[in-house]
């Protein structure tokens, strides 16, 4: 189980904001924390790491304690075992996949492991090349899977796949859910946007006005109207029940969305197997018309 | 008017210049460097009038070369000195080279100043020059090796008398002057050059002429120079 | 015309052993510029950026009094190390070093800032120290900086004329190196020496650039976004 306790003035773009956050993550869950860009999300995952200091409270994984302000305990970043994925892929250029794993992994490494992480992400066939040589979604999974190469005890990533486009995003959630579940990971996962991750997440916390809290059902959240909405054709796949809410899987031309829905449009929806509809930022669906 | 001057003369020249344009009311302007490299710049162009060397050998290459009107002509003979701003013992003259407080011994390149050359001729003459070679540190010029003793970082050096007389260094330390004997007298050649054809002839005749006066000599001879 | 090669040879042994020096000495002075700020740090970037601006004789007028053994460091060194840096090859590595060090380190700094910020955080998250991360990670990363420390450092010394003619001495085998015989030369009026000696320098420098081109076209381009700044 991990404690945060924590308190942090952040020096942002509108002026310097307070944050306070108290959460627990027990071993083995997914949880998927969410809230607007400049809330300090990312803050957080880098004061959990330790690459970012707060100004007081406390920190324990388990019977460790990483940091806390009173007894002026602060371990450093290396003795934390954490796997980090950042928003970027940040990959070291000068190392291949394989390398990057060996490096990763440290003195010896599980060689078993390692090729099952290869395979995983079917990234077993070309080990042996540079970043430079892998596309986008490559690079994402061999950064995911070097922070899991060391078998870290808590997997921390920040807005990981915001830069990939819709479907690998689902493909890479698939492949992530799938990592967490096979090798017990406990697993906390930053986002801003809450429609493709909703159905991987054990538990949803969003944070809002500097302040940390849970979030029981999806319903709750108020839809963003500043974003941007999207208008797609889609047919139903299926739709199907979560631990926080209903998920419709949509087909849109070869894609296929995981969209979470209210309990009323779950209804609805298995009964209009084919419409127009639109898509804001938080995942709030609007049916247009029937085809 | 421009008078090109070997370093080690630079303060008789000074001397020389206040005479002459309180005389002739002619603005002198002295360039002061090695001879070598005055020589350099006078053989490419450079619009120097005059030229007082250390030696005789630089004006005779002046002259070989064309931009000479006049032969080198002698015009002072330069004395060598042993000279220390530090608390070292000068009493055995040379001898004391080889004490080994001294470290460092600064002398003018041999390759190119009259003063390096004399003064290795000295030491070979007293015979004690293998003793203190190590110790030698050779200046590009009698102004490097006097920076060398006023900075310290050599503990003795070899000048011109003319320097330890000069206004400026007179109370800095002590000085013995090493015997006529050990070495070839420094004749110090001077010419008038080609450049002054074009502009001032007449001038560089009558500063030339100061140069060998009784007035001039007296100038030299005060600087610690010896005069024919 | 008998040559002695004796001024090339130390001259090229002056640069050698400069630039290595200079490699040891900038890679933890780069990397903290380029990754700390801290009050002050301009007064730093100045201090070493001086060299570049600053006549080499006000660099050796002021090595020469430091290196004095009549001064206090020069003293120190002198009845600590038995050293005696001014008319010393030791001196003339010291003197270069600190007339060199910008041509190490601000390639080095250039190079380091280039690199993704979060790259050494990916390599301290996966329980990797400063060290490690220095030498698997940042400097791998930066070869093509490297290079251009390296033969700016080795061309700027194997040139260097100013400090060694202040502090040197031309001794011969110990501080009469290329630059200076050239310059003994020129003012003998032995102008076929130092054609042979001139010669040899534009040579080997050509070539060390020439090879170094060839193996790294981004050096062009660091050279003169260096000499712009």
């Amino acid at each position: 189980m991990v404690q945060i306790e924590i308190e942090k003035k952040l020096d942002m773009a509108e002026g310097v904001k307070e944050l306070s956050v108290n959460m627990e993550i027990n071993a083995g869950e997914f949880v998927m924390i969410f809230g607007k860009s400049g809330v300090g999300k990312t803050s957080l995952l880098r004061m959990i790491s330790g690459l970012f200091r707060p100004d007081c409270g406390i920190i324990k994984s388990g019977n460790e304690t990483w940091f806390d302000a009173e007894k002026k305990v602060n371990i450093p970043v290396q003795k934390r075992n954490i796997g980090f994925v950042f928003q970027n892929p940040v990959l070291f250029p000068n190392m291949t996949i394989m390398e990057t794993l060996r490096y990763a992994a440290g003195k010896n490494p599980d060689k078993n492991y390692l090729r099952k992480l290869l395979k995983i992400t079917e990234l077993h066939n070309m080990s042996h090349r540079k970043p430079e040589k892998l596309s986008g979604g490559q690079q994402q999974r061999v950064a995911l899977i070097r922070a899991l190469a060391q078998k870290p005890t808590l997997l921390l990533l920040d807005e990981p796949f915001s830069s990939l486009d819709l479907t690998m995003r689902q493909q890479l959630l698939n492949e992530l859910k799938f990592l967490h579940t096979e090798l017990h990971l406990t697993t906390l996962l930053v986002s801003h946007d809450l429609v493709p991750l909703i159905h991987v997440a054990d538990r949803l916390i969003e944070i809002k006005n500097g302040m940390n809290k849970e979030i029981k059902d999806f319903s709750e959240i108020k839809p963003d109207l500043n974003t941007t909405e999207k208008v797609f054709q889609g047919k139903i796949n299926k739709v199907y029940g979560s631990s926080i809410g209903f998920v419709a899987e949509i087909r849109v031309n070869e894609e296929s969305l995981k969209i979470p829905v209210s309990e009323k449009m779950a209804v609805f929806l298995k009964e209009k197997p084919s419409f127009r509809f639109s898509l804001d930022g938080n995942g709030n669906i609007r049916i247009h018309d029937e085809l | 008017m421009r008078i090109a001057v070997a370093s080690n003369a630079q303060f008789a020249a000074d001397s020389l210049k206040k005479i002459f344009e309180e005389k002739y009311s002619t603005d002198v302007e002295l360039i002061v460097s090695s001879s070598g490299k005055l020589t350099s710049q006078i053989k490419h162009g450079a619009p120097y009038d005059i030229f007082l060397s250390a030696d005789m050998k630089y004006p005779k290459s002046v002259a070989t070369d064309g931009m000479a009107l006049t032969e080198p002509k002698v015009y002072a003979l330069g004395k060598l000195v042993l000279w220390t701003t530090q608390d070292i013992d000068l009493k055995n003259g040379l001898a004391s080279l080889k004490n080994p407080s001294i470290k460092t011994i600064a002398v003018a390149n041999p390759r190119t100043a009259p003063y390096g050359i004399a003064t290795i001729s000295a030491l070979n003459q007293a015979g004690i020059y293998d003793a203190v070679k190590n110790k030698i540190v050779y200046g590009e010029s009698i102004s490097q090796v006097n920076q060398y003793q006023l900075t310290g970082a050599a503990n003795v050096a070899f000048t011109a008398l003319s320097v330890v007389k000069s206004p400026d260094i007179k109370q800095n330390g002590k000085f013995i002057i090493i015997a006529d004997s050990l070495y070839r007298p420094i004749q110090q050649g001077a010419i008038i050059l080609k450049h002054s054809n074009e502009y001032n002839l007449e001038n560089a005749e009558a500063f030339y002429q100061l140069l060998f006066s009784e007035k001039g000599k007296a100038v030299f001879r005060h600087f610690g120079y010896n005069v024919n | 015309m008998s040559i002695d090669l004796e001024p090339i040879l130390l001259s090229l042994k002056l640069a050698l052993i400069t630039t290595v020096l200079l490699l040891i000495i900038s890679i933890p002075i780069s990397s903290f510029l380029a990754y700390r700020s801290f009050r002050g740090k301009p007064v730093i970037e100045t201090i070493i950026s001086l060299p570049l601006v600053l006549p080499p004789s006000v660099l050796g007028f002021y090595l020469l009094i430091a290196f004095s053994p009549q001064n206090f460091l020069g003293e120190f060194i002198q009845n600590n190390f038995g050293l005696q840096l001014v008319f010393s090859f030791p001196g003339l590595i010291i003197g270069s070093i600190i007339y060199s060090l910008p041509f190490m380190v601000h390639p080095l700094q250039a190079g380091f800032q280039e690199l993704p910020l979060q790259l050494r955080e990916a390599s301290y998250v996966l329980g990797k120290s400063r060290f490690q991360t220095l030498f698997k990670v940042l400097l791998p990363n930066i070869k093509s900086s490297l290079l251009t420390g390296i033969v700016l450092t080795f061309a700027h010394t194997l040139g260097e004329f100013g400090v060694v003619l202040m502090i040197g001495g031309n001794i011969d085998g110990e501080t009469r190196v290329a630059s200076i015989a050239i310059y003994d030369a020129v003012e003998a009026l032995n102008f076929g020496v130092a054609h042979i000696y001139s010669i040899i320098l534009i040579v080997i420098s050509f070539a060390i650039l020439l090879i170094t081109y060839g193996l790294n076209k981004k050096l062009l381009n660091s050279v003169f976004r260096h000499g712009s700044n």
